[in-house]
């Protein structure tokens, strides 16, 4: 698990992170999304002991990461700007990886390359940029380490491969009670692997909650009724948005599905469908619900 | 104790891997170009040369300035860049480990490089025969080198550590090595000019004397403050720059070592505490970023006070345009306001500090503080005569607490003194030969305090014989003054030109000078006549310098005949040299070969033959003509014998900077009696002598 508390991070006089709190549940795929500069890619640089916080505690497994060795054995962080050795190889970058990393799988990261398609033994620098990626992320999978941090994770990366990163990366979690910690600023990029979503606005996290819990939270429905009917009809639902057009009125509901159903139910629809709900809808209604502007934020 | 938690073989291993091209050509560069050096440059093409310790090492030390920097950047140059930084640091390695194990990398190979470097000198030594290095001086070298090698790379770290580009790096790292000693320096410069501007004595004495203080040598002793102070204080890269120096020194040595193990622990805490996120800026904060550019900038201010302040409108122009420059290389914006801010400041600053040196030395024309009194003075190590010994420093310090002595030297330089104040008022500028009847005295007096200053004093000469009597009583004297000559050394004839025979010339030297009284050896140290004797040079490694003492010898009949045949050897390969222009042997040497000719040998006849020399500018192809003929010969020592001196001409086509020369012995003097007669029949001799 990771724990961080009141952390604050300060370039000069811009303060990129102020008193963030975060709980980070093990064997999770925990995303971060925001806007370019709300201070995603810093927190993992402090995660992983690149940058040091000005202030505030970051425990991971209980234990304080600064200056700990034995502690990132457990975590491996694939920045968003990728760097390799100059003429380096993939294989060259794996044996520095194996050098490094004790649970380092070579054979795995063999198979994967083949699978993936990326030739062991061609310099990285002739590679595509999303080819780059697909080495770093396969680099990074075989050190085994309890804690990934994947920063604007899929990045350059075409759909099919995309697919296919992401099914080794739940294989892994399968393999190994693996942690992967994701940042985007692209929320349609997390919604179908993140297991939590938090997002991060002006170096704080503004809103977190488990995919999940937002999904059967949540739901949209079209409905039509006999009658005229406006918002006030639906005044015993909790609704996060309602839109009508017509007859027919398009309302995001908060709450269980079912029990909201039921009471939809007694009001005779002539129409009454459940829409699914995009995650950047939720998203956007739950920021309306705090008072921000979905467009401020990202 | 878990070592990896301070040093990661592995990640040493890789990081080494990654720059592998160029960390050979690191390693090989010194060693490789010493080389070269040695053959291309140091090796003379007819004769065998002991090489000097800046001879051996001028390529190692020019390496010292580049190589450390480049290791440090190849190991840590990953900071400068955000990409690397976060390849480097995310991994499960922590900053101590990381600073450590690049630390031992470069202390790794900064002693491969040293220890390469060491076997080419010592393969050198062995195999080209040309040249001549003591084995001494080559472990000196390796030791010297690798310790300022450590030095400029710790101090280089250090820079990185508070960093944030490669050349705020490069300005840090100069301003670490530099501005300490800098600063004392010019300061002490400042400080000397200022004196100097305002000594009265100088001014009234100078149609006589080139400075004040032989003026006041003449009567009183002066310490050398530079001996004692001056030359062990400075780390080499700074004073190889200031004094272009290169000797060893334990008092540097041990400070370089200290001071690099304060750079690597002051580093490593820096490090650890380094804002990573600052890679691609100069430092960190402005402040600091303003601070560094004003210490880059302060030396030139001070150095244009030392020249010629009334250039300073001009160089002031030039700082403003430096200040933004400096911030456009380092990449670096800083507001307009701040950078005027910092060049007021760094301009008030300097000029606050000049002033104040200035009016911190008053005008103090006696010096008195340079005089020693008799009475301070406990022990004194006395040189005769510094015509022969040609050591740049006297290492046999030998010290006697000889109080008749001590008081002979005063009131002897004191007579001497008024003596020559007397000759002063009596002599005009156009006479200024006055004083025959003294002789100098060189030395060191330890005091009761143990401080230890060298004097140079003039006494007369009747006390010459009182002086020696003293001195002759004193067994270890005599001993120590000998043992220059006695101990084994490489014996050279003709100042470079090595005698292969070395040891057999030792053994002859050892019997003539063995038993020889002070006085005799004293009168053989002042010889000047040349009549059966040679002028033999004694080289060896002693102290961590180069010793060469020169000594007339009457040398035996056997001597003789090495020298002899040597000389003649050498002179056979310049001559087929100078017939085969195809010689595979340096074209160069021979195209600009020219002769001219002087005769060694004591002609009682003739003797202005020796005071002037015969240069056979209208015979001298009669001499190469007689050489010619006669390259084979193989002198009779038994028998009269000449030296026929011939010269290649020097660089500057002058017959008087020859770069070297050599000698023609031969035994048909009369044959060079005859072209000397036909030389000398092309002049009028008085206007000869005059010339």
């Amino acid at each position: 698990m990771i724990k961080i508390t009141n952390l604050n991070k300060s370039f000069g006089n811009k303060k990129v992170l102020e008193n963030l709190n975060c709980n980070i549940k093990t064997n999770s795929i925990y995303g971060f999304v925001g806007a370019n500069g709300a201070g995603k890619s810093t927190l993992l640089r402090i995660i992983n002991d690149v940058y040091k916080a000005d202030s505030g505690t970051i425990e991971i497994d209980e234990k304080n990461i600064e200056n700990n060795q034995e502690l990132k054995q457990k975590l491996v962080f694939v920045p968003d700007d990728l760097y390799f050795f100059p003429s380096y190889t993939l294989k060259d970058i794996a044996q520095f990886y194996n050098s490094l990393y004790k649970n380092f799988d070579m054979e795995y990261l063999k198979k994967l390359a083949e699978t993936l398609k990326l030739d062991m033994n061609s310099k990285i620098q002739n590679f595509s940029k999303g080819m780059k990626r697909q080495c770093a992320l396969i680099c990074a999978i075989c050190t085994n380490a309890d804690y990934m941090f994947f920063d604007e994770t899929f990045d350059g990366i075409d759909p099919v491969v995309r697919g296919l990163l992401k099914k080794i990366i739940a294989k892994q979690m399968e393999k190994k009670e693996t942690t992967i910690i994701m940042t985007s600023h692209n929320l349609r990029e997390l919604e179908d692997i993140c297991d939590n979503l938090a997002l991060i606005y002006k170096g704080g996290i503004l809103f977190e909650s488990e995919v999940n819990t937002l999904k059967t939270n949540m739901f949209k429905v079209q409905i039509s009724l006999k009658n005229d009917f406006d918002k006030d009809t639906f005044k015993d639902l909790e609704i996060l948005n309602f839109k009508k057009i017509g007859s027919v009125a398009t309302i995001i509901i908060k709450g269980e599905k079912e029990k909201e159903i039921e009471k939809l139910q007694l009001l005779n629809p002539v129409i009454l469908d459940v829409l699914p709900v995009t995650l950047e809808e939720m998203f956007i209604y739950e920021m309306e619900v705090l008072g921000y502007e979905f467009n401020q934020v990202f | 104790m878990n070592l990896t938690k301070y040093f990661n073989f592995n990640y040493l291993k890789e990081n080494f891997k990654k720059s592998r091209g160029i960390l050979l050509l690191l390693v090989i560069l010194v060693p490789l170009l010493t080389l070269f050096g040695i053959i291309f440059i140091n090796k003379p093409v007819n004769y065998t040369k002991i090489l000097e310790l800046i001879e051996i090492s001028w390529i190692n030390i020019f390496g010292m300035y580049v190589i450390p920097i480049a290791l440090s950047f190849i190991l840590f140059g990953y900071v400068y860049k955000k990409t690397s930084v976060d390849f480097i640091n995310s991994k499960p390695i922590n900053r101590k480990t990381i600073f450590i194990t690049n630390t031992i990398g470069g202390i790794l190979l900064i002693t491969l490089i040293q220890f390469l470097t060491l076997i080419t000198l010592l393969l050198s030594s062995i195999f080209i025969k040309e040249v001549s290095i003591f084995t001494g001086m080559i472990v000196d070298t390796f030791i010297v080198m690798w310790i300022a090698y450590l030095f400029v790379f710790f101090a280089t770290n250090l820079a990185m550590t508070m960093s944030g580009t490669f050349l705020t790096q490069i300005a840090l790292t100069m301003i670490i090595l530099f501005i300490i000693p800098f600063c004392l320096t010019t300061f002490d410069l400042l400080r000397e000019q200022h004196i100097n501007e305002n000594d009265v004595i100088y001014e009234n004495t100078d149609n006589y004397m080139e400075n004040k203080n032989e003026i006041t040598n003449m009567g009183t002793i002066i310490p050398n403050n530079n001996f004692i102070d001056i030359r062990s204080s400075y780390t080499l890269p700074f004073d190889f720059i200031w004094n272009n120096e290169f000797y060893f020194s334990n008092t540097r040595n041990i400070k370089m070592a200290v001071l690099g193990i304060v750079y690597f622990v002051i580093g490593l805490y820096l490090f650890q505490k380094r804002k990573m996120e600052n890679a691609e800026e100069s430092f960190s904060k402005v402040k600091i970023h303003l601070f560094v550019k004003a210490l880059t900038v302060f030396p030139l201010l001070v150095m244009v006070n030392l020249i010629d302040a009334s250039s300073n409108v001009f160089f002031i122009l030039l700082i403003i345009i430096y200040y933004f420059v400096y911030d456009y290389i380092v990449r670096r914006k800083v507001k307009l306001k701040y950078s005027i801010l910092g060049i007021i400041l760094t301009l008030a600053i300097s000029q606050g500090i000049i002033l104040g040196i200035e009016n911190y030395y008053p005008i103090n024309p006696q010096n008195q503080n340079l005089k020693i009194s008799k009475e301070d003075v406990e022990k004194i190590s006395i040189e005769l005569d510094k015509k022969f010994t040609l050591g740049e420093y006297d290492l046999n310090d030998y010290y006697m607490e000889n109080e008749e002595l001590i008081n002979l030297i005063f009131e002897s330089s004191e007579k001497c003194h008024n003596s020559y104040e007397e000759a002063i008022k009596n002599t005009t500028p156009e006479n200024t030969s006055i004083n025959v009847n003294s002789m100098k005295i060189n030395g060191k007096f330890k005091y009761k305090d143990g401080k230890i200053v060298e004097f140079y004093a003039e006494v007369l000469k009747e006390d010459e014989d009182k002086i020696l009597d003293i001195l002759a009583q004193d067994e270890n004297f005599v001993k120590n003054l000998k043992d220059k000559y006695l101990k084994k050394a490489i014996v050279t004839f003709n100042d470079e030109v090595m005698l292969e025979d070395s040891e057999q010339i030792q053994l002859e030297v050892n019997k003539s000078i063995k038993n020889m009284t002070l006085k005799e050896f004293y009168k053989l140290y002042n010889q000047s006549e040349f009549e059966n004797y040679y002028l033999l040079g004694f080289h060896y490694y002693k102290n961590h310098t180069l010793i060469y003492n020169c000594l007339p010898i009457n040398i035996s009949e056997n001597a003789l005949k090495i020298i002899a045949d040597n000389q003649n050897e050498y002179v056979k390969e310049i001559f087929y040299m100078k017939n085969n222009i195809n010689s595979t042997k340096s074209i160069k040497s021979i195209c600009n070969y020219n002769l001219y000719s002087g005769v060694l040998g004591y002609d009682e006849n003739n003797p202005e033959l020796l005071k002037f020399g015969n240069y056979f500018s209208h015979t001298s192809d009669l001499i190469e003509e007689f050489i010619s003929e006669n390259i084979d010969e193989k002198i009779d020592p038994t028998k009269k014998c000449y030296a026929i001196q011939l010269s290649e001409l020097g660089t500057d086509n002058n017959y008087f900077s020859y770069d070297y020369s050599t000698y023609f012995f031969t035994n048909k003097t009369e044959e060079i009696d005859e072209i000397i007669k036909k030389e000398i029949s092309f002049y009028d001799y008085d206007e000869y002598y005059d010339l």
